[in-house]
């Protein structure tokens, strides 16, 4: 890849410059952020990488704060100096050079000295302000540095937004290009079109631009597909999950469930954590409702004909997976058995699957045992719940404050009958849950029933 | 392959070329790190994490850093040696299960019809087999089955299964579930790789290799010190028939020089003939036909299937979408950021003055923006309106210059953010008039903050219009 452009964040103060360099480098502990005015008062370098490369070096600077004072002074300085009013660079370099540049107007100095060094900027906008003729002033300021200036309209999502009147401010200084991005709450394009613009400032750099735009979007859906596998292997573990209690220590039922809840939720505390580490957000970024757990039903109907239906599938299942087995033992000793290896390993795998599913249940049933799982109503609510916390990280800006809350929302799968073959093969299972890890069991099949959620 | 793990060890975190079995086994180490990480409680890994998170390495090269550091500690790699030992020992199965099956074969063949050698029965015996597998793993490596890992994972997975099931009671120990699960490690890199097809079809072809090659040595052997009698035995082919019948081998060994099969009788026995060939002439194009359409082709599909594997081993990627690896990367790559210009030591705070005039009257006036145009439709005072553009500012200077004013009341709107600039105008403002207060309208979201800033400057902030008023009208005299 090209070089790393430098690009750097400008605007007046406090509207929210570091926070748009966090959102874009999904770190929330860059910089400072706050509501005061003057946070930012040094001139911050960050690197923006797609992989371990660097591709964006993003300077954050300090906030204008006397665009009127500043473009006075410019002014008279033009005329003492007998300045060319059409090279805006050169005013900029001799303003720099003068006492005011250390004195009153030093913030704005850091700014414009990072603004002649780039190749570009941002120029922050809170579009709840209306356009006031100390920003029309800055502007001006900015744009007398020679550099392509994209402005970032944030805010736009508030209800008191002004962005026409931004707009229309905009093109009365021939900037008709701009972008609506609010830091708090992304677009659901994501940061793709700050590129694209950005693209548009910079033809020469267009490939580059295209490429870190493609990239993001590429990490944005491995981000997506990352918690999605999160949230299956919490399912998994959910629905796995079981606990054996002997018939007649039912009186220790109300124990069992009050445990097994303890652990539920702690996996799904864990599944959240890792969902906003994913996402680069603190683990204090949502907070949960408890969840309920509760006992499905007492006996396995072992023998219901529905159980008899699932018995059947899984035996077919199993021959044709021990067949395969056969299969490769006899490529494996040269054909020798001709065959016969095929013809005993499927009945073998028959037997061994079904054996796996039910004989465990028999025996159970023999030792006068039960077992209990936890209701599919649970995992469907768990399934929602962490569904609706994977699309609200996906809008949520790096900038945002606020904890997310989720409550209790129950929703339904997009593919029913993949989530009770999923359930079933699960509830065989009890080794595949992490829940039940003295018998955890992580096998190439957990993960084929991984998938049937994918 | 056993040095390679402690090689690892060894270099790490040199940052140096690492060859295809190398970078296998570090992707094997992270996914067995992985696994744990994801199923089992997180290890503690702050220090190593830390220690890596600024260093120069890529991700990858972090990531596994930090699994062997992590095997290290918890004694993870003894177990993988051990897995390592179990498939090195199934490899000197297969070979020797290949010895056996190649003397097995020619033993047969010639044990069968001694001394008298049925050409297309030898043959057939070693070459026929060979043909029917390479055609199964044709079909094997065209057809892709839906399970995980195809055929050959099946088998490893079955082979992991009867292990577990089968092992006497008291192994059934922390160590070899270690094993256990370090085996299911490498089952799911090979697998993620696309390697367990590979993997199996290179075992295929090298059995049959060594299989083929002991028996080309074994019939070598054979008929250089002991005597067969050669023949091409039929009940219903003509001459011509059975030599264009070895006109289907001879073209190729023709090619290379070797001479063909030549009669030099025939007997008939009952209904069959047999046709008696030259044993020399006819032993050598034995072994060259083996050579030539059972070692080369087998060899060449073996070297392919290496190169094929290697190439894949080393194209080999690390899945970050992975549970236990898709966190990892906000920890270990580092967001760089250092400070280009630093914050000046002072910042120049304007600083407002004593007024040094006595003026008559009042002033009000509203700063940058006023949100209720309509606000003194009630109070009727003397209202200069809004002040925003620069030349605005300096037309009101110098009226108050010209004509100071007892009291200044600033109408300053909260929704809009305190700057430097609003505070050096106020500042400027202060000589001109005896009082100057502000008036924080609308309790907007920057409210706090301009009275603390005001506050700072010793200026009067009111958040009540009653306050802003009676301040104004003399009606307070404890504001001012």
């Amino acid at each position: 890849m090209a070089e790393a452009l430098k690009v750097c964040v400008v605007g007046h103060t406090n509207t929210g410059k570091t926070s748009f360099v966090r959102t874009l480098l999904q770190n929330t502990s860059f910089g400072e952020v706050s509501d005061r005015p003057s946070t930012t008062r040094d001139v911050r370098r960050a690197e923006l990488k797609l992989g371990d490369e660097v591709v964006l070096e993003i300077f954050d600077t300090p906030g204008l704060e006397d665009g009127l004072g500043l473009y006075e002074y410019l002014q008279s300085l033009q005329a003492d100096q007998d300045m060319s009013r059409h090279n805006g660079p050169e005013q900029i370099r001799v303003f720099l050079k003068t006492p005011a540049a250390k004195e009153d107007f030093e913030q704005e100095a850091k700014v414009l000295r990072q603004l002649l060094q780039v190749d570009a900027a941002f120029y922050l906008i809170d579009c709840r302000d209306p356009v006031l003729p100390k920003y029309q002033d800055e502007l001006d300021i900015l744009r007398r540095c020679g550099k392509p200036i994209l402005p970032v309209l944030n805010f736009t999502a508030h209800a008191d937004q002004q962005s026409a009147a931004w707009q229309q401010a905009l093109a009365q200084v021939n900037l008709h290009g701009w972008i609506e991005f609010d830091t708090v709450s992304l677009p659901e394009h994501g940061d793709s079109e700050i590129f694209q613009h950005l693209a548009t400032l910079l033809p020469n750099h267009r490939t580059h631009l295209q490429t870190i735009q493609q990239q993001r979007q590429l990490q944005a859906q491995q981000r997506v597909v990352a918690a999605r596998r999160e949230i299956s292997e919490l399912l998994l573990d959910v629905a796995a999950y079981s606990e054996r209690i002997a018939n007649d220590e039912l009186d220790q039922l109300n124990h069992i469930t009050a445990a097994m809840e303890q652990r539920v939720v702690a996996r799904e505390q864990r599944s959240v954590t890792a969902i906003l580490q994913i996402f680069g957000f603190p683990a204090n970024a949502a907070t949960l409702q408890r969840l309920a757990v509760g006992q499905q039903a007492w006996q396995a109907p072992l023998f219901a004909p529905e159980t008899l239906k699932e018995f059947g599938i899984k035996a077919s299942k199993g021959i044709v997976t021990g067949g395969a087995a056969g299969a490769g033992f006899d490529l494996m000793v040269g054909g020798l058995s001709l065959g016969a290896g095929t013809i005993i390993g499927a009945a073998a795998g028959g037997l061994w699957q079904s054996w796996q599913q039910y004989g465990r249940r028999i025996k159970h049933a023999v030792q006068g045992h039960s077992e209990i799982h936890i209701q599919p109503e649970i995992i469907r609510l768990l399934a929602a719940r962490q569904q609706q916390l994977v699309q609200a990280l996906m809008r949520r800006g790096h900038a945002a404050i606020t904890p997310l809350s989720l409550v209790n929302e129950n929703a339904e799968f997009h593919e029913p009958a993949r989530f009770k073959l999923f359930l079933a093969r699960a509830r065989a299972h009890p080794q595949w849950s992490t829940l039940n890890q003295e018998k955890f069991d992580d096998s190439l099949e957990r993960s084929q029933c991984l998938r049937l959620l994918d | 392959m056993r040095k390679g793990l402690q090689r690892q060890r060894d270099q790490r975190p040199n940052v140096v070329p690492v060859s295809p079995q190398d970078r296998e086994q570090d992707f094997w180490v992270v996914e067995h790190i992985r696994r744990q990480d994801a199923h089992e409680e997180r290890f503690d890994d702050r220090e190593v994490v830390a220690k890596l998170h600024n260093s120069d390495q890529s991700l990858t090269q972090k990531i596994v850093a930090r699994a062997h550091h992590l095997a290290e500690s918890r004694q993870v790699l003894s177990a993988m040696q051990s897995t390592q030992g179990a498939l090195s020992s199934l490899r000197w199965i297969i070979l020797g299960l290949a010895v056996l099956t190649g003397f097995s074969l020619v033993n047969s063949a010639l044990m069968f019809s001694h001394p008298n050698i049925n050409v297309l029965g030898l043959l057939a015996a070693v070459l026929f087999v060979n043909f029917i597998m390479l055609i199964l793993w044709g079909i094997s490596m065209v057809w892709r089955p839906s399970w995980q890992g195809g055929i050959a994972g099946r088998v490893l997975a079955l082979f992991s299964w009867m292990q577990k099931t089968f092992r006497p009671e008291k192994s059934k120990e922390k160590s070899n579930k270690q094993r256990e699960s370090t085996l299911q490690s490498w089952l799911a890199v090979q697998q993620q790789a696309g390697l367990l097809q590979l993997w199996l079809s290179r075992w295929t072809h090298l059995f049959w290799l060594t299989t083929l090659i002991v028996a080309a040595t074994h019939i070598s052997f054979r008929f250089a010190f002991e005597g067969y009698q050669l023949v091409w035995s039929t009940t219903i082919l003509s001459d011509d028939s059975v030599f264009l019948f070895l006109a289907l081998f001879t073209w190729a060994t023709e090619l290379l020089g070797i001479p063909s099969p030549t009669l030099i009788d025939t007997h008939q026995a009952g209904q069959s003939y047999s046709y008696i060939l030259s044993p020399r002439s006819t032993g050598l194009w034995i072994l060259s036909v083996i050579i030539l359409f059972g070692v080369i082709p087998r060899l060449i599909l073996w070297l392919m299937t290496q190169k094929l594997y290697q190439r894949r081993q080393r194209r080999m990627q690390l899945d970050f979408t992975q549970p236990g690896l898709a966190q990892l990367i906000p920890r270990l790559q580092p967001q760089q950021s250092d400070v280009v210009d630093p914050e000046p030591e002072t910042m120049v705070v304007p600083k407002c003055q004593r007024p040094a005039v006595i003026g008559k009257d009042y002033l009000v006036f509203t700063l940058d923006y006023e949100p209720v145009p309509e606000w003194n439709d009630v109070f009727l005072l003397e209202d200069r309106g809004v002040v925003a553009s620069q030349a605005q500012r300096e037309t009101l200077l110098q009226a108050l210059a010209a004509k100071p004013a007892r009291k200044v009341l600033v109408r300053i709107d909260t929704q809009i953010t305190p700057d430097r600039g609003s505070l050096r105008y106020l500042a400027k403002l202060q000589p001109h008039c005896n009082q100057l207060a502000v008036w924080c309208v609308g309790h907007g979201k920057y409210q706090t903050q301009w009275q603390e800033l005001l506050a700072e400057q010793h200026i009067s902030g009111f958040t009540f219009p009653d306050e802003a008023i009676r301040w104004l009208r003399d009606e307070d005299i404890d504001h001012g």
